[in-house]
Order: structure tokens, then sequence, then C-alpha cells
């Protein structure tokens, strides 16, 4: 990372950098640097206005993003605590996470592990937000999962524009950045985050030994493996659920697994939606009713869902 | 009016020196007064020193005219002003509210900030009819306001107002709890002992 900094600096020697050495640059500017920059996020026919500002001081990440449309929506990031701010919602810190952000996962994600499932590609250069770009594509190595494209800025490798792409090659959902600010200094704005009061950080409980559960997944797709696994409440309905989370280091997704009751009457337990990338699945599988919701193919989560079974030989 | 007393009048208008009585002869001479008062006027305008208010005798036909045009909507610089004014209180506010450290007040316990879980709510409730008609092919639901368009796509041929009410509810309380669960991707994963119910969160974990 250092070298690919280094590299980059010189103009005429980032034409030589690989596809990973670019996200790998990218990663380090994102968290590295003074930054000021307002995007939309574009799905369907909504645009969702945000902006976001970054800055390193004394060692530490200072961040916070902004929702300008609707209801405030704050995602604020202190050193390694995360805290979300939803006017909707409760406040909330969680410590050493993934910030679920607007801007895809992948500016922070671990590149050896997505490197299992996607290839790095290098592809043309073009001008976006007014800057000179390098685009990168991550294709997956099979089509059970979708393609995530980077505009990164060829001076600093911040992504200006990202797109998440269907096997077909229809866009999805985008990011487009329209106004970008390299600072010398951290924004005050920041430092002022520095004093701020924010909720202790929660800790998330440890996930349950899948052994303890009466149901098995038969088919993940390839690269995908659990992240947590663990028995909780709906907190809006309190129905009791057994919840499966998969990632391939890219995409998160959530699998919901519930034993319909004998006597209990559904009145449809299907239930099928999609929204720009995301998709949410609701099927009557056997014995259970099988939930699937994330950033994965609508074929991707029918699959998983149906491939749901009961455990043959289950016992505690 | 003699041309010679106009040249006068004229001379008197640009302070130039004229004969006494050309004076004497304004005050008697209503006449020459008046065209006094305009070559006055005339010079002011010239020297771009008009008076705040002209008193020309323009006839009242004119000024009601005037009145009863209609009113132009288009802001003047100093309406814009005003409203910018305003408008630069209002983000005041707004970002005072932005502050962080104010922001801990009550917050709403559960509101339905999911995009397609919203979308669902509305999209149904303007179905007017107490069924939907089966819809086998994947149909965007237009949606008012903020909401992202969902396409839905229904299983069983006909669904009552009840078990759309249920399915909403359904969709609701698991995306919600799927948006939970993605703040909570943590990196190393806690020991069980450290384990704590998350605070004020969507998800009570039951250890067996």
């Amino acid at each position: 990372m250092f070298i690919a900094s280094f590299f980059i600096c010189l103009p005429g020697y980032a034409d030589a950098l690989t596809a990973k050495q670019w996200l790998e640059q990218m990663r380090h500017s994102i968290t590295s640097k003074n930054y000021d920059l307002s995007f939309v996020v574009i799905s369907e026919n909504k645009a969702n206005p945000w902006h976001w500002l970054h800055g390193k001081h004394e060692g530490q990440e200072l961040e916070i993003l902004t929702s300008l449309n609707g209801p405030i929506q704050q995602i604020v990031r202190k050193g390694d605590v995360v805290t979300y701010i939803d006017k909707q919602r409760s406040v909330y810190s969680v410590k050493d996470s993934m910030t679920d952000s607007p801007m895809p996962d992948i500016i922070r994600a671990d590149l050896k592990k997505i490197e299992q499932s996607y290839t790095f590609t290098l592809v043309g250069k073009s001008r976006v937000a007014g800057y000179k770009t390098q685009l990168i594509r991550v294709i997956p190595k099979d089509s059970s999962r979708y393609a995530f494209w980077l505009w990164l800025h060829v001076d600093t490798a911040l992504p200006l524009k990202t797109a998440i792409v269907n096997k077909k090659g229809d866009v999805l959902e985008q990011i487009q950045v329209a106004s970008f600010h390299l600072l010398e200094d951290v924004p005050v704005a920041l430092l002022d985050l520095k004093q701020a009061q924010l909720p202790i950080a929660s800790k998330v409980g440890a996930s349950t030994d899948i052994a303890e559960f009466d149901w098995q997944v038969n088919w993940v797709p390839n690269g995908f493996s659990p992240t947590r696994i663990n028995r909780h409440r709906l907190y809006a309905s309190q129905q009791e659920v057994d919840y499966l989370m998969l990632s391939d280091g890219l995409v998160w997704f959530s699998v919901y697994i519930r034993k319909i009751g004998d006597s209990e009457q559904l009145l449809d337990p299907n239930t099928y939606l999609h929204s720009g990338a995301d998709t949410y699945l609701t099927q009557k599988v056997g014995p259970f009713e099988v939930t699937v919701i994330g950033e994965i193919p609508p074929a991707t989560a029918k699959r998983l869902a149906q491939s749901v079974t009961i455990k043959t030989n289950f016992s505690r | 009016m003699s041309q010679k007393v106009k040249q006068q009048l004229s001379a008197l208008v640009d302070n130039d020196k004229v004969s006494g009585d050309v004076i004497d002869k304004i005050k008697q001479d209503k006449a020459l007064s008046d065209t006094f008062g305009r070559y006055n006027l005339i010079g002011d305008v010239m020297r771009n020193d008009v008076p705040e208010q002209i008193h020309l005798d323009i006839a009242d036909s004119i000024a009601d005219a005037i009145e009863k045009e209609p009113v132009v909507l288009a802001p003047n610089r100093e309406f814009s002003a005003a409203v910018s004014e305003k408008q630069e209180a209002q983000e005041e506010t707004k970002e005072r509210s932005n502050n962080v450290v104010s922001l801990f007040k009550p917050l709403m316990q559960y509101g339905l900030a999911a995009s397609f879980a919203a979308a669902l709510v509305v999209g149904f409730q303007t179905e007017q009819t107490d069924t939907l008609v089966p819809q086998s092919q994947l149909t965007p639901v237009p949606i008012a306001g903020q909401l992202d368009p969902v396409s839905i796509e229904q299983s069983t041929p006909v669904m009552n107002r009840q078990s759309i009410q249920e399915q909403q509810r359904r969709v609701n309380s698991y995306i919600l709890d799927h948006e939970q669960q993605l703040k909570n991707r943590q990196f190393a994963s806690f020991d069980t002992t450290d384990a704590e119910p998350v605070e004020e969160s969507n998800s009570t974990d039951i250890e067996e």
C-alpha cells in the first residue's frame, strides 16, 4: 500500500498500477485523507444526496456522513466507533465494525477475501465530477452476485462514482459525486466531533453454534460464509427467528428462518420485493418460513431459500 | 410666452445670470411658473437628481391604470434578500440541530425508514379495492412522495386487506431487523462472556 501511494504521487506511474493496487490505494486514501465530498445515491427513480466529511487527526479517523433530503440521518465515525443517528430510530454506536453507509462496502472491505469471489479489472479512463478517473470493475466469478464498478480519482484513488451492475449490464444503483474537495487540514466540524458525547458502543452478542438449530441451508453461493448465527426476536413484531448472516467479503445479506407452528395459519407466506440492488424474499419452505434480504440477485435469494431443509438427524 | 422669456427662464434654471425682472415675472405668471418647474425637473433628471416623488400632472386614468397593473411576481432584490435571510436563519437552526451533541433527544423508537418497506405500505394503502388483482409479472407500483418504487409479485391470486396488512407488518419487521444487523458487522467477534444485550436495539440475543 505504501508503494502504491508512492507511485501514485508520480504522474505517469499511475498507469503502471494494477486494478488491485488501485483498490488498495482507494482504501488507503479513504481512511487517511481529509476530504469534503457531496454525492447522490441513485436507485430506481430516486436520488438521495449525502454530504461526506472525513479527516484524520492525531491518528484518529473522524467522519460525518449526513443525508441531505428528508429526515436527518447521520453516520458519525470517531476512531473505531461508528454512531448512527436517525431521527426515526434510536441513536446507536458500534465499535470495530463495517460502516453501514450509503457508499458500497467495497471501500473498506478486505481485498484478500473479495479476491476469492471476484476479479479486479482495469478499464478505461474517463472524466467524472470534473476530474480524470480510472474505471475499475469488480466482477463476480459466478452469476450469483452483482458486479461493482468504481471510478477512482487518478490522483488520490478516491471514488467519484460507483455502480452496482447485474449480469445483463443493467445499472441497479449508482453513486455519483457532485462536488469533491481535498482539504489541507481537518475541517473544524470534525474537530468538534472529538468533543462530542456519543453513546457508548454496544457489543454484539456472540454467535450461537449452528449445531443448535434444527435447520440446514444446503446451498450457499460460492465464497459466502456465515458471519453471524443466532436466535433473536425481531424488535418490531417480537417474533422469534433464527438468524444467519452470510458474506463473501463484499456483500452481506440476511437469512431468517422461522418454524411455522402447527396451528398457525399463514395467509400468504410468499413475498418478493426488490428495490435498486436490494432483494426481499419470503418463502414457505417445508416446515419453515425463510426470508432472505440483501444486495443479491433475486435468483440467488430464491435458490438459497429453497435449499433450506430440516436437519435429518437433529438431536440436542 | 415669448421666446426671449423662455430663454431667460432656461438660463435661470442653469444658474446663469438673468435680468432681475424674470424672477418677478415667474412669480406672477402661472404658465411661466409651471414652465420653470418643468425646466427644473428636466435639469434634475439630466443631473440624475430626481426627487423621490415627482408631482407631475399625470392623468388620474394613468395612475389608475398603474394601480390596476397586475402584480409582478418576480421578487425584487429587497424581497429576495429578506427571503434569503430567512433561509439562512433556517439553515442555521438546521445546522444547530445537525450538531451531534444536541441530537440526543428522545427519539422515536420505531419508524419506517426502511426504503422499500415503507414503499410497500404506501403502495398497498393506495389500493382502493379490498382485493388485489393477481400479478404474475413484476409490476412497478407507483409511489407518492419520497419513497422507492417497488415491484411486487403475489404468489396467491387474491389477498384480502387483513392479509395485506399482516404481510406489511412482517416485511417491515424483517427489513428493520436486517438494517440493524448491517450496522453490527463487527470485524472481531467478542467472546460470550463479553456479550451483552445491544443497547436500545431491535434484537435481543437469546443464548441457549
